[in-house]
């Protein structure tokens, strides 16, 4: 399939399955969101709180993640350092190696997805076992996730029905109703959290305070993969630090809130080093991989707000472009308005500068983001970027800089535009719309083009002053 | 080790991006200088007032269901009548539970399909009950099909913030697990369909010992 965001949103708007996954999921987010929002009296104090802590936590990153570093060993664990995601698979297999692993039950984390650590593991002759789901739907499929929080959102039920009839040979049985799938699923990875060798989850916060990794779920997986394996790693990145717990419970308050509508999820758990004297149970040994990818850079460069981003997924959700074409359109692990921005930041490939064109700017996703990051702002800074780097054909320079050369004469301007208002009322002969616009049918198919409905604002405006003045003066006065 | 290069790097280009050369030699009292301001403060939110009461509601709206009990004692046979013969209950080792009498068989929590804990504390703003790895092993809490958790009223604190304050998290007080449980596991993950019941337990039922000692 075409890496271009323009051929594949077209795929994705004549994809009859995924417009239906699509309309299905659809609105659900948003209405949900709004009624957590609205049971609480405080949520934009919550939100300026949760904005206040990832600001201090990246003014003073330095300290807290070396603090965090020393005390995840102090509680025995290993802090590992990653430059790249090459990196990142070759310290985590390392680790799997070092434990004699086989086999490896996995929560949901999207560095991992980034990563791509499952198709390493495999090469390394290992057996990784993606529990959350909708991962593992997506592993069935051998599909890449296509929303931060449900990944599985472009599934329909049909497609995981046929998918589960493949992969489980349990016979005839009825898988009509989402609670017999989702049982059918319960039955078959529990066996393997009881198994596995070593777990693996993502982290949505680490705490520098006592060396903690915060990780919220709905399911149960991540926190069964963390605790019954012998070796737990969390793979993550070294920017999500925040100071101390306190810390931690402004992002907690507002990150369920905006991605699921719920005032916290089902399971928010605080892991901190291996298992202890004092503790009933837990792993032997825990490890902490921190990638980095390009993301120092970031830190350094205008678009340091963008790690703010507390991954809630509230922006795609309220985005029309991400709403209409679905998250594999954006060919990337991060998709919406925050992967339209992250995106080209993190892997810079040539293609990746269309992204941040794929935006209406309505500013829905700044108005909803839980952290106030300005994406529609960023995602304009990259354009500039992307004219520097990638200038746009000689026919689109040519006509903007004969527009902006236009622009600057306001007389022939307004007698052109006149002309052109003029002209185009004629076409729509008195019917004020046309129904097929010459070169862009594609445009007018679902459409049609209003037209100008007599002469333009400006000469109205003009004509208006001219009629008060004749108004008022002396001789018209008598007749008001 | 490769990585260990790597790390010198990765700080050398957060401090410059912070506009600092080195991190401080004293790194121990930076950081609590760093954290002093807003250590042990309360969430700054609107204020609660009756705590059980918030805590019951919040509770039951994410799902879990709430049974009032005048004294422990008479758990064992409020359980046995709901629980249905041939299942069995694994018993967290917490002093409370394990002096009582069970009228229902006893296994551990990867055969029984209930499980029971206590509860360290309860925070109302949410409904979230709040359970370490040092009271409760974490796999009773994850693998049973009905958990049932007891909390008494002078262990719900309002927020977050005093539940750390309470447990008296630090570097000198730190579980290998904190866990905070709010309502049955769930997923959405087909279609966007809400389905309670996901890998964790179908059902929270959380016993409220006392309910009149109100403090």
């Amino acid at each position: 399939m075409s890496h271009n965001f323009i051929v594949r949103s077209q795929e994705a708007l004549t994809n009859e399955q995924l417009q239906s996954a699509l309309a299905k999921a659809g609105g659900g987010f948003v209405a949900r969101r709004q009624s957590a929002i609205d049971q609480v009296p405080d949520f934009e104090q919550m939100r300026d709180q949760a904005q206040a802590v990832r600001q201090k936590s990246l003014a003073n990153l330095d300290i807290y993640l070396a603090y965090f570093e020393q005390q995840v060993e102090a509680a025995g664990g290993k802090v590992h350092w990653a430059r790249s995601p090459e990196d990142l698979r070759r310290i985590v297999i390392g680790i799997c190696q070092q434990a004699g692993a086989r086999t490896i039950a996995k929560g949901k984390s999207m560095v991992g997805e980034e990563a791509h650590l499952n198709a390493a593991l495999e090469a390394a002759g290992m057996i990784p076992w993606e529990t959350d789901l909708g991962e593992y739907i997506l592993q069935l499929a051998q599909e890449p996730p296509s929303h931060i929080v449900a990944p599985a959102l472009h599934k329909t039920k049909a497609e995981i029905e046929a998918l589960f009839r493949n992969a489980h040979q349990l016979g005839e049985r009825d898988l009509q109703e989402v609670k017999a799938i989702v049982d059918e699923a319960r039955d078959v990875i529990r066996e393997r959290f009881l198994t596995a060798d070593v777990g693996i989850t993502g982290a949505n916060m680490l705490i520098a305070e006592t060396g903690t990794a915060v990780l919220v779920t709905n399911e149960g997986n991540g926190d069964l993969s963390s605790c019954l394996p012998k070796t737990h790693i969390i793979t993550t990145t070294f920017d999500r630090v925040v100071p101390t717990w306190e810390d931690a419970s402004k992002i907690i308050r507002v990150l369920a809130r905006s991605a699921t509508g719920q005032p916290i999820t089902s399971y928010t758990s605080f892991f901190s080093g291996p298992k202890g004297e004092n503790d009933h149970d837990g792993p032997e040994a825990f490890h902490v991989v921190l990638l980095d990818n390009h993301r120092s850079e970031i830190l350094a460069s205008d678009y340091r707000e963008m790690l703010h981003c507390i991954r809630c997924g509230a922006c795609m959700n309220h985005c029309p472009v991400y709403q209409a074409v679905g998250g594999h359109a954006y060919d990337s692990v991060y998709p919406g308005p925050m992967g339209a921005v992250l995106s080209p930041l993190l892997r810079g490939y040539p293609q990746d500068y269309e992204l941040p064109n794929a935006s209406s700017f309505c500013g829905r996703c700044e108005s909803v983001c839980p952290v106030r990051i300005p994406l529609p702002g960023l995602m304009r800074k990259l354009r500039e970027q992307e004219r520097q780097v990638a200038p746009p054909p000689r026919v689109n320079r040519t006509l903007l800089s004969s527009f902006a050369w236009l622009a600057s004469k306001p007389a022939l301007y307004r007698r052109l535009t006149s002309a052109g208002s003029w002209l185009l009322h004629k076409l729509g002969r008195g019917k004020g719309r046309l129904h097929k616009v010459p070169l862009a049918r594609g445009w007018s198919q679902q459409r049609e083009l209003p037209l100008p409905q007599g002469a333009s604002f400006q000469s109205q405006w003009e004509q208006h002053l001219k009629d008060k003045a004749k108004k008022s003066s002396p001789q018209g006065g008598g007749r008001g | 080790m490769a990585d260990a290069g790597f790390r010198q790097k990765l700080f050398n280009r957060i401090l410059a991006a912070n506009n600092k050369t080195a991190l401080p030699d004293d790194l121990e009292s930076a950081f609590h200088q760093l954290i002093a301001a807003d250590k042990g403060k309360d969430a700054g939110l609107a204020p609660m007032k009756d705590l059980l009461a918030s805590f019951t509601r919040n509770a039951t709206l994410s799902g879990a269901e709430i049974l009032p009990v005048q004294a422990l004692e008479e758990l064992p046979a409020l359980l046995a009548s709901r629980i249905p013969a041939g299942n069995s209950l694994a018993l967290s080792p917490q002093a409370e539970l394990n002096s009582l009498t069970w009228q229902t068989p006893v296994s551990d929590e990867r055969s029984a399909q209930w499980g029971i804990a206590c509860a360290e504390l309860a925070i109302a703003e949410t409904g979230t009950l709040c359970l370490s790895s040092r009271s409760v092993p974490s796999a009773l809490l994850y693998l049973v099909e009905f958990l049932v958790v007891v909390i008494e009223p002078a262990q719900i604190v309002a927020r977050q913030e005093g539940a750390w304050r309470s447990a008296g998290i630090s570097s000198g007080h730190r579980p290998r697990a904190m866990h905070l449980i709010t309502g049955p596991s769930r997923t959405a993950d087909v279609e966007q369909t809400l389905q309670v019941g996901a890998h964790g337990p179908r059902e929270l039922l959380i016993v409220v010992l006392d309910p009149s000692s109100v403090p």
